[in-house]
């Protein structure tokens, strides 16, 4: 079962954080549009396997600025 | 050789467990907490409701969405085949 990792909006967000190498595991693990991407936590990123806290806070610090200004601020 | 639906068509994948279902998915982590919580066979995979994935420690919403993808397209299926 291969997982579609071209033209993702999720893989397009990453890559604009410098961070698609996580691209694939956001993915695997259902991580998949940006609505789901919004309820993105701590135990989200321990489990899509984010472990480096420079990344980790890059992601966070995104996720709350998708909540407050929605997909046009990717 | 040719499939002439070539990629169009839906995968039929026949679980005959819930744990190699899940290790299909990903999810094997899950397999014990399916377990404990009375989740057996495929005919209740099915029936899996979102709270009852919730309830049974599934908590992050990615998975619950994965896990839910695959039991609707499983449901999906069902209708298709009778």
């Amino acid at each position: 079962m291969a997982s579609s990792t071209s033209g993702n909006i999720v893989i397009e967000w990453l890559r604009s954080l410098h961070l698609g190498q996580y691209a694939e595991s956001f993915i695997d693990n259902g991580y998949d549009d940006l609505e789901i991407c919004k309820q993105v936590g701590e135990p989200d990123l321990d489990a899509i396997g984010v472990l480096n806290p420079a990344h980790r806070q890059r992601l966070l610090h995104s996720v709350r600025t998708l909540r407050e200004e929605g997909a046009a601020a990717v | 050789s040719a499939d002439p639906l070539g990629g169009d068509a839906p995968e039929m994948v026949q679980f005959s467990s819930v744990e190699e279902w899940l290790e299909c998915i990903k999810m094997s982590r899950y397999i014990e907490k399916f377990r404990a919580a009375g989740i057996t066979d495929m005919e209740a995979v099915v029936e899996l409701t979102v709270h009852q994935l919730a309830s049974l420690g599934v908590t992050l919403v990615g998975h619950q969405k994965k896990i839910m993808n695959s039991v609707q397209s499983m449901r999906a299926q069902i209708r298709v085949n009778g």
